[in-house]
């Protein structure tokens, strides 16, 4: 009996202790490289930003008939955003990670100096239909594949209700009306929010800039790290007003919803050219470069331009594309006139310091 | 005991020692030699940090002022009314707030002052939740230790022509001082560390922590190590000042009851007192009894209300949708699993820690330090502790890819402290009279163990075990950081469906999560309930 029970509580002490050192070797033997499964299909590693792959989104469409179409498959690693798919691809390279991704889909223009460092140059190779492209989308070793501008959307039941006056530019964000009824999102996190700091910080000039910041603060409702959630908020009425694109109007056209406007601004708008890249020192073989390299080239291809509209939400960047019905009357990034914005990291990295600083702690 | 016996201590006890370097000391190392190395004092004294940390200081201080003013005046009347009701147990809810996940706490918050547009997404909201949340703490501290005051004392201050100042004088302040001081450093130590309340409440700049600023450095947007590092400099700062509050505070409280218990008491003269005190309180009808129970319930459940808002019927419609039910089922396996794993593994290491330190006869010292030792990872935050972890192992794991790993080591660190607390006192002197019976009878140390000191012990492990599994479904620092799609925990998941503003989706997940832990915190009690009346 005693000898029964000296057996129960040691077999139950080292049984936990051992469940748990067992996981331990387990997870911490688990690198990614060991999930892959290298059989006689070559595989793409493509990493993107989460919404990219959803079930909404562009990638769910482009990835299945590529795979087909190629023969091979492809392997996604996801990010909550652009700028951690950034962060991601940094880790992996300080951490000399061998299994990188070979393609990084979904970067901006104004991510871009900070990704160029991590991309493979084109050299000699052009992806098919690339010089056809306005010079504006063109930037040597950065694929766009969907453009749009940027502007405050506003949801009029919403504003009447609130007797919110609508603003045509940006010192008008500052009136006391507007007090905690506009969304941005948050610069560090979400490009669209990096997007409107530059855009301020070009129209207003540096001086005007930090104090607009430093008022603004007491204007917004809150900052979400994603466009997706700072949108999510407003079709919920939390605020009448959203930072986002011109053709998100589109969306709400095909929808029937005719309450929700683009606000056209007096100083001009900002755009934002979406693209993808190669990433260097990532190939065991040159299959998969050439795969990647055709993956570029599928991007830019009528398919999927086609496809931009309607599950991006955004315009595609070749002028050869017919566009949904729901686009007509919404004014193309190429009619706008447009901001531009500062495209080197330096620039980029003051403007935040600066924002950070006017931004400040505390409410 | 056996010489076979005591090299399985030893081993034991070394193991025990390897992975508290492994899990808590590396990592610290780890994160100080980066500080040390990758640091100046430009990045130390960037204006945007050093406007994070003002905040911090700013809220945390408000958050403790408002906690401890009301929670010492609630504490007081609710003390003092325990002594004149059987209300054990009502006083035991005013702990019900620490077994609440922040997470929860904060969208019970949101769903509770969602309609007003002036408090939400301020730093009012995040004081705010942090008083209600804190308040409690103070209210429970504070009357444990007013209840405890005897009645007889009072009556002869009175008696001796003393004014009522006289009594919390010379009566009640001396019991309560180093209670409250306890209260307040841990609320304080709470405020400083805050991370989902601030980061849901506060959304987002300007009303960001210390905590928040290093997730966003780490995580999100820009990856920025050593701006992160600089924040961490400043947290472990400005945390070290609660924990040595608490650990100060606490040592006082020993002492002074130690003083107490050596103190030569006049048992002539306090039978006089208690048959007049006795006198005095007989008088207590049955619906004064009723008064005060319902009035000490009134106060408990004006401090709940807020956590019950996550029990919408909004939160029962999400339900009915497929997808988001398959979301839930993975999440509660991966979470159920990581609660278990990390209980089991810190039940076990404090019990073996501790059973093997007896056996090993260290002297006063030795143990004190071991006390302090086990106590540390208490004192620094868990974004910390995970920075460190990240630094330390960041070549083998892939933080963006998730680590279940990590998620244990970190939550092991959390809650290590707390089990380690609560099993010293049982299992730190053994039954020197059982035990000499039972080897002068012939049996091991073992045999003895077990047919004398197991028995009792089943129930206070469990106890702890559950008291921790149930902490660790809603712990979110931790996950926050090592989580991702393959290690999808409910807080994380929580976490993912407010930022993408799901609301009903999210108070299903964290209906689930209250009722998940609240059952957990009732099977502590029952278990701890069960430890007295068996003791009794």
């Amino acid at each position: 009996m005693r000898r029964t029970r000296k057996f129960a509580f040691f077999s139950l002490f080292f049984s936990v202790l051992l469940l748990c050192i067992l996981f331990f070797l387990r997870t911490s033997a688990e690198k990614p490289e060991q999930d892959f499964k290298t059989g006689p299909m070559p595989e793409l590693i493509l990493s993107t930003y989460q919404s990219w792959v959803g079930e909404e989104g562009l990638g769910s469409l482009v990835i299945p008939v590529f795979e087909k179409r190629f023969q091979c498959k492809i392997r996604v690693m996801t990010s909550p955003d652009g700028g951690s798919l950034l962060s991601r691809l940094e880790m992996d390279f300080r951490r000399s990670q061998s299994k990188k991704p070979h393609v990084v889909v979904g970067i901006d223009q104004y991510l871009w100096p900070r990704a160029q460092s991590y991309s493979e140059g084109w050299k000699d190779w052009r992806p098919f239909g690339y010089s056809d492209l306005t010079s504006q989308y063109r930037i040597d070793g950065f694929l766009p594949y969907s453009v749009g501008t940027l502007t405050f959307l506003a949801d009029s039941h919403v504003l009447n209700s609130r007797h919110v006056p609508t603003p045509h530019s940006l010192l008008d964000l500052l009136r006391p009306e507007l007090s905690r009824q506009l969304i941005l999102e948050d610069p560090r996190t979400s490009t669209p929010g990096l997007v409107f700091i530059l855009y301020s910080f070009t129209v207003l000039g540096e001086a005007q800039a930090f104090s607009f910041w430093h008022k603004l603060r007491d204007q917004w409702l809150t900052l979400p790290q994603s466009w997706d959630a700072a949108y999510s908020m407003f079709l919920r009425q939390q605020a009448p007003l959203v930072w986002s694109y011109f053709s998100s109007q589109a969306f709400h056209q095909s929808q029937g919803q005719a309450q929700y406007q683009a606000l056209v601004f007096t100083e001009g708008h900002p755009i934002q050219i979406e693209g993808a890249f190669l990433v260097r020192d990532s190939w065991s073989s040159m299959r998969e470069k050439e795969l990647a390299q055709k993956f570029l080239e599928y991007l830019l291809s009528p398919e999927v331009q086609g496809k931009v509209p309607q599950k991006n939400w955004m315009f595609p960047v070749r002028n050869d594309v017919a566009l949904p019905s729901s686009f007509q009357g919404i004014p193309n990034p190429l009619s706008v006139p447009t901001v531009s914005l500062p495209l080197d990291q330096k620039s980029i990295q003051r403007v935040l310091v600066l924002w950070r600083e006017a931004v400040g702690a505390g409410r | 005991m056996s010489q076979v016996e005591r090299l399985v201590f030893s081993l034991i006890l070394g193991f025990c020692c390897l992975m508290g370097l492994v899990c808590f000391g590396v990592p610290i190392f780890a994160w100080l030699t980066d500080a040390a190395w990758e640091l100046n004092s430009t990045r130390l004294l960037d204006p945007s940090i050093l406007a994070i940390t003002r905040f911090t200081i700013w809220q945390m201080l408000w958050s403790t002022l408002i906690s401890t003013g009301i929670g010492l005046a609630l504490g007081l009347i609710v003390g003092r009314w325990a002594t004149q009701a059987r209300s054990g147990g009502l006083l035991s809810g005013f702990l019900v707030p620490l077994a609440v996940p922040t997470l929860v706490s904060a969208l019970g918050w949101m769903s509770f002052i969602g309609q007003s547009y002036g408090i939400l997404y301020t730093q009012k909201a995040v004081i705010l939740a942090h008083c209600f949340y804190n308040i409690p703490l103070v209210v429970y501290w504070v009357a444990q230790a007013r209840r405890s005051v005897r009645p007889q004392l009072l009556f002869a201050v009175r008696s001796l022509g003393g004014s009522a100042w006289d009594e919390w004088r010379v009566v009640v302040w001396p019991k309560i001082k180093w209670p409250l001081w306890s209260a307040v450093a841990q609320t304080a130590s709470f405020c400083a560390m805050s991370f989902a309340l601030v980061l849901i409440l506060g959304g987002g700049p300007p009303v960001q922590s210390l905590e928040t600023e290093v997730f966003y450095r780490l995580r999100f947007g820009e990856y920025d190590p050593a701006g992160a590092l600089s924040c961490a400099v400043w947290e472990f700062l400005l945390t070290l000042f609660p924990w040595a509050g608490v650990i100060f505070a606490e040592s006082q409280r020993r002492k002074e009851e130690e003083k107490l218990g050596a103190q030569f008491i006049n048992h002539d003269l306090v039978s006089v007192i208690d048959v007049k005190t006795k006198m005095r309180f007989s008088l207590s009808s049955n619906l004064r009894q009723f008064g005060i129970l319902f009035g000490i319930g009134s106060i408990l459940l004006f401090f709940l209300v807020p956590y019950f808002f996550v029990l919408s019927p909004g939160a029962f419609y999400a339900f009915r949708d497929r997808e988001f039910l398959r979301q839930l089922w993975s999440s509660l396996c991966v979470s159920l699993g990581i609660a278990f794993l990390t209980s089991s593994f810190v039940s076990s290491m404090s019990a073996g820690l501790i059973l093997s330190l007896r056996s090993s006869h260290l002297n006063k010292k030795g143990r004190a330090m071991i006390q302090f030792l086990a106590a540390a990872p208490g004192g620094v935050s868990v974004l910390i502790l995970a920075l460190g972890v990240w630094i330390a192992y960041g070549k083998w794991i892939d933080p963006f890819e998730g680590s279940l790993s990590a998620i244990v080591v970190i939550q092991s660190c959390i809650f290590f402290p707390l089990a380690f607390r609560f099993m010293w006192p049982l299992l730190s002197h053994e039954d020197q009279i059982s035990y000499q019976a039972a080897w002068s009878l012939g049996a091991s140390w073992w045999d003895a163990f077990l047919e004398t000191e197991w028995p009792q012990l089943r129930i206070p492990l469990l106890a702890i075990w559950s008291g921790i599994f149930g902490a660790c479904l809603g712990e979110v620092a931790g996950v926050s950081l090592f989580g991702s799609s393959k290690w999808m925990t409910l807080s994380l998941l929580l976490t993912h469906k407010m930022q993408h503003y799901r609301f009903e989706e999210a108070q299903a997940i964290a209906a689930l999560l209250f009722l998940l832990s609240m059952s957990s915190m009732g099977m502590a009690l029952y278990f701890w309930s069960l430890q007295r009346k068996q003791s009794q």
